[in-house]
């Protein structure tokens, strides 16, 4: 009996359709307990952070109104949520790790309970995403520098840049990330080389921690036009104090920008006397 | 070799100011760099709406912050060369609309302060090698 004929033999038995569909040993509260009690590299492959970082996540999430819900434990929609992050994975094949169901399932059902998992993984997904987003949050996390604010130690204490740089209080750029859009939207997201990207704009200080955070750009917006949108509206920068910023901006008050048409990016001195990159770095 | 390690200096005040800038603004590179290695999901088209896709990068640059303020160690598992891969447009050549939002008085204030910043830096280094 040929391949073909043994699988359509088996796809219509009934036999094949009474196989509970998630049978694995570990529901999702296992595996996410199994990460907390686990090797300490084990969390931090698959979540992303260290099992204390990932107790104090979810002890803020409680704070800030989070719950346990029915049949599910604050801890795991947490890991829900990293877990997709870390992997990139689709909501389906997140679902399979964290399986819910041991039921038998006949054909019948399969689609709905698919569907169904993937509806929960998705709404805890976006509960957990609704929190970190919420300006409580963010706003403990994420803040702009005073007016105040001494001038940083990276500066500081490196005398090619003090005094020289000691208004600036971090650099900013434009990034962008992939995304995926409906075909109207399409055409607004395509940037510059063509990609279906969200573009972004962020400033950082030299712990590298981040100091603001705008996104939800089309991919074809430029740079400056972002900060121009940001300066209106939440990016205030105190007077007297700068970001470092790219050509891509415009040279004022507010960002120190380099010479245009003279040499720049660290790649072009290597090219030109195979530095490494930690000279250009920090020795020449 | 000679002419080849003289191209590696800056030959000029502003070629100093733009290497030191360089070195300075790097750091917004390796942030973006770290956050798409850490979450693979910035780099892979998530198949959530435009709206929840606007707020991831907000959600995880707070939590970068918070995974950063818990543990002093984090960064140790980033290297150097974790450099943002794909940035936003980077060139000079960009044209002069960007500049619009600035006045002239503004514009030619800051270019004034630049120069001042480029030569005080160039008159340290003309010391440094002698």
């Amino acid at each position: 009996m040929n391949v073909v004929a043994l699988a359509a033999a088996l796809y219509t038995s009934s036999w094949y359709w009474k196989q509970d569909y998630h049978t694995s040993a570990l529901t999702g509260q296992q595996w996410v307990n199994e990460l907390i009690h686990g090797h300490p590299d084990r969390i931090y492959s698959e979540l992303g952070m260290r099992v204390h970082v990932f107790l104090a996540l979810v002890a803020n999430l409680r704070m800030y109104g989070m719950n346990d819900s029915k049949g599910i434990l604050l801890e795991e929609q947490a890991a829900i949520f990293l877990y997709a992050c870390v992997t990139g994975l689709s909501v389906r094949h997140i679902g399979e790790r964290f399986q819910r169901s041991n039921e038998t399932i006949s054909k019948s059902k399969l689609l709905f309970v698919i569907k169904s998992c993937s509806n929960l993984i998705y709404r805890y997904f976006r509960r957990v995403l609704d929190a970190l987003s919420s300006p409580a949050f963010y706003n403990a996390n994420v803040k702009l520098p005073d007016a105040d604010s001494v001038v940083h130690n990276f500066i500081r204490s490196n005398p090619k840049l003090y005094p020289f740089f000691s208004g600036a209080i971090g650099a900013i750029d434009g990034t962008h990330f992939q995304s995926s859009c409906s075909a109207e939207e399409r055409h607004a997201a395509r940037d510059r080389k063509g990609g279906l990207t969200q573009n972004c704009l962020a400033a950082c200080s030299w712990d590298l921690c981040f100091l603001y955070i705008m996104a939800g750009w089309e991919g074809s917006v430029a740079d400056a036009t972002m900060f121009s949108n940001a300066r209106y509206t939440d990016l205030r920068i105190p007077h007297g104090k700068y970001y470092i910023a790219d050509a891509g901006f415009a040279l004022g008050d507010a960002l120190l920008t380099p010479y245009r048409g003279v040499r720049y990016h660290l790649a072009e001195w290597a090219r030109a006397g195979s530095q490494r990159f930690d000279i250009l770095l920090f020795k020449l | 070799m000679l002419s080849a390690e003289k191209n590696s200096r800056p030959q000029n005040k502003e070629e100093l100011f733009n290497l030191r800038h360089a070195q300075t603004r790097n750091v917004i590179e390796r942030i973006f760099g770290i956050v798409k290695k850490r979450w693979i999901i910035l780099t892979r088209p998530p198949q959530y709406s435009m709206a929840i896709q606007a707020r991831i990068p907000c959600a995880l640059g707070a939590l970068h912050n918070f995974i950063l303020s818990h543990d002093s160690t984090d960064l140790d598992n980033f290297s150097d060369e974790d450099i943002d891969l794909n940035p936003g447009q980077h060139c000079d050549s960009v044209g002069t609309l960007a500049d619009d939002a600035i006045s002239r008085e503004e514009r030619s204030r800051a270019a004034d302060n630049r120069d001042q910043i480029a030569q005080e830096m160039w008159n340290q280094y003309q010391q440094y090698i002698q």
